[in-house]
């Protein structure tokens, strides 16, 4: 009995000891802080009809209240555009901004039209005494680069075809169509590199409460079941219970909670959210 | 009584020396990079239950021993043995209410939990087995050294060789042994004894129910690393204690003045109590004890004085102080205790307090910037600090400082 008291001792001395060095290696104080990434946001903004009527190729326009019209910005940023009683030579002026309202740098990649109104190829954008299609206009806009807060303003000249017919063009027609406008990081070329981010400390040890984007360093592969992702030089398995996605690292075997993944042009991007203790959270 | 000590014959130390090569052998191949040429489901999931259950079969084929306890008293050490395990679970199930607990990331499908009980199963009862063969290879009476050689052995092939060599710091290494080593370390005592006492059967119940909880259970404790190491280290020590006393009752070789001298529960408390007590002297706790050299702060606080700080942990709590609180910060290698009259938060130079000794005719020189910040006193202990002071004595501090 009385070696088994020795060890006894022995061990609740060594957990004196460990309590103190607890207390020391937990001192200081842990900033904790909710660290978002970077927003990429884009939308259009400030939008207006100005004018509309007959337009008038020696001239300029002129304006009549034949044309009326309505723009307006949807919940999703996307600009959406009537215009009434068009005919064969009528215009409308229009305007908007182009807006990015994220936290990082954006470049516009490419529009996309959505309008049931067959006449959209009876409509032309006159963009510097040229008249192009629309699709054509808006591919002039693609690469523009927006800072963050920046916007840039378009002026559209939007007129119908003289030589629209009535079996082209209807007149008096309405017009409905909605323009989005994707947009991707600015200095993203579409390679996966990995982004130089400062690499987090493991959540358990700090409690950072934050959700960190990374771009991965090449594809995800499948691997036991299991997807991966290598982030600078660590190696995360992915993986799903049910509805929950998780986390692993395999290097500490500490399981998050919270893994987004999504793709992203060519190469993929790792969600982490971590809660307070790092552990799985409710 | 002419105790032996026990040699063991040279087949069995032979077979002994088999079974630990065997042991390694298995672990070194786990830890190989053979495995990875090894599809991880084959591996994991038929290819290593195979080699447990053969070991199992091989160690069965040996000549077998007796363990310690007679047969009528098995089924009592084999309840208890129980009853330890679940309290084990309990008190961790506890542990977590305090510290947190998370999401089980096991399966828990039917196929999920069919095979982990194969996987861990196979793995817990060879691993007994082998601790067994070992155990009673050595001794025939109660050996401790015997007891720690087979617990080490058998909790160092526990962990992989890639956790050992991340250990690049003493604080890595101290927190490993603190969370993973040492309480593995002390269930392992614990089931050397039981398998010397009982036979394999008692260790394989004892980390049965533990292993069962752990896999089974869609939740889980999760528990900071010196809560692990406190409920992991005392809970298997206690056990062995207690189930030494119940074993010397029933054998009816403890004498009544001794019983009461032996009293594991006794133990338990004062040794949780005397841990708990140094924990709070040191820090562990968010409020903790701090002794008062100075009277910058009479008549509140006169030196001599302990005072109780609660420590600050987020930008939540530093928001929370105000004008007028009483917070205790590092300057240089000192802690000082004064008062906040003044709190400044601009974009140039973030946030940062103003304080004061209450005694002190000005404010103090330098301001107090939030990573300084250790915590809000909320009591004063009069007078208990001066034995402190009193073996400090000859530290020389700048008071001006102060």
């Amino acid at each position: 009995m009385k070696k088994s008291k020795f060890l006894a001792l022995v061990l609740v001395v060594a957990i004196m000891l460990m309590g103190a060095g607890y207390a020391f290696w937990m001192e200081d104080l842990k900033i904790y802080a909710t660290v978002n990434t970077g927003e990429l946001a884009f939308t259009f903004a400030n939008a207006e009809f100005k004018n509309g009527g007959d337009y008038v190729i020696h001239g300029g326009p002129v304006a009549n209240d034949y044309v009326s019209g309505e723009v307006s910005i949807a919940e999703d940023g996307a600009l959406n555009i009537i215009l009434n009683n068009l005919h064969p030579g009528s215009y409308a002026l229009v305007k908007f901004d182009m807006k990015n309202i994220g936290t990082i740098p954006l470049k516009l990649t490419d529009f996309v039209f959505e309008g049931e109104n067959a006449n959209l190829d009876q409509i032309v954008v006159v963009a510097d005494g040229e008249p192009l299609s629309l699709e054509e206009y808006f591919k002039t806009l693609e690469g523009i680069s927006i800072d963050v807060d920046g916007s840039k303003t378009i002026e559209l000249l939007l007129a119908v075809k003289k030589c629209a017919t009535e079996e082209n063009f209807e007149e008096k027609e309405s017009f409905d169509f909605t323009v989005k406008g994707n947009v991707r990081q600015y200095n993203d070329d579409g390679s996966c590199e990995v982004t130089p981010d400062p690499e987090p400390e493991d959540p358990v040890k700090t409690g950072l409460k934050f959700v960190k984007t990374y771009e991965c360093k090449g594809k995800d592969q499948g691997h036991n079941g299991k997807q991966w992702v290598e982030v600078k030089g660590r190696v995360y398995y992915t993986f799903s219970e049910g509805e929950d996605e998780f986390i692993e690292n395999i290097d500490t075997g500490k399981i998050y909670k919270g893994k987004s993944w999504s793709k992203n042009y060519d190469g993929y991007k790792l969600e982490i959210t971590y809660n307070n203790n790092g552990a799985i959270s409710w | 009584m002419l105790k032996q000590n026990y040699l063991p014959t040279r087949s069995k130390q032979n077979r002994s020396l088999l079974l630990i090569s065997l042991l390694i052998l298995i672990y070194l191949f786990e830890n190989s990079t053979v495995t990875s040429y090894i599809d991880n489901f084959i591996f994991s999931y038929i290819l290593k239950p195979i080699i447990w259950v053969g070991m199992v079969f091989l160690i069965w084929n040996l000549p077998k021993f007796r363990p310690k306890a007679k047969l009528k008293h098995k089924s009592l050490l084999y309840f208890w043995t129980f009853n330890f395990a679940v309290i084990y679970v309990i008190i961790t199930i506890i542990a977590g209410l305090i510290d947190g607990m998370g999401k089980s990331p096991y399966s828990h499908s039917p196929k999920g939990i069919f095979i982990n009980i194969i996987f861990v199963g196979t793995y817990l009862v060879g691993r007994e087995f082998i601790r067994n063969y070992l155990v009673h290879s050595f001794t025939k009476e109660e050996n401790y050294l015997v007891f720690i050689f087979a617990a080490l052995i058998m909790t160092i092939t526990k962990f992989p060789i890639s956790k050992y060599l991340g250990l690049n710091s003493l604080k890595s290494t101290v927190m490993f042994i603190a969370e993973f080593f040492a309480p593995e370390f002390a269930h392992n005592i614990f089931a050397s004894y039981l398998v010397f006492l009982v036979g394999p059967l008692g260790s394989i119940i004892y980390f049965g129910v533990i292993q069962g909880f752990n896999w089974l259970s869609p939740i889980l404790p999760d528990l900071k690393w010196i809560t692990t190491a406190l409920v992991g280290i005392l809970c298997p020590v206690f056990f062995l204690m207690s189930l030494q006393n119940i074993y010397l009752k029933i054998t009816k070789q403890l004498k009544k003045r001794e019983e009461d001298d032996e009293n594991p529960i006794s133990w338990a408390i004062t040794s949780i109590v005397s841990i708990l007590i140094i924990w709070f002297a040191v820090g562990v706790f968010p409020i903790y004890p701090s002794v008062i050299a100075t009277g910058s702060m009479e008549p509140m606080i006169k030196p001599g004085d302990v005072i109780l700080v609660k420590k600050v942990f987020n930008i939540d709590d530093i928001n929370a102080l105000k004008v007028g609180d009483v917070i205790q910060f590092k300057r240089d290698s000192i802690l000082i205790s004064h008062r906040i009259i003044d709190i400044v938060n601009n974009e140039t130079e973030g946030l940062y307090f103003k304080t004061k000794g209450d005694n002190n005719d000005s404010s103090d020189s330098e301001s107090v910037k939030p990573q300084d910040l250790k915590g809000t006193i909320v009591y004063t202990v009069p007078k208990v600090g001066w034995p402190t002071l009193f073996i400090k004595g000859d530290k020389n501090i700048d008071l001006d400082s102060l």
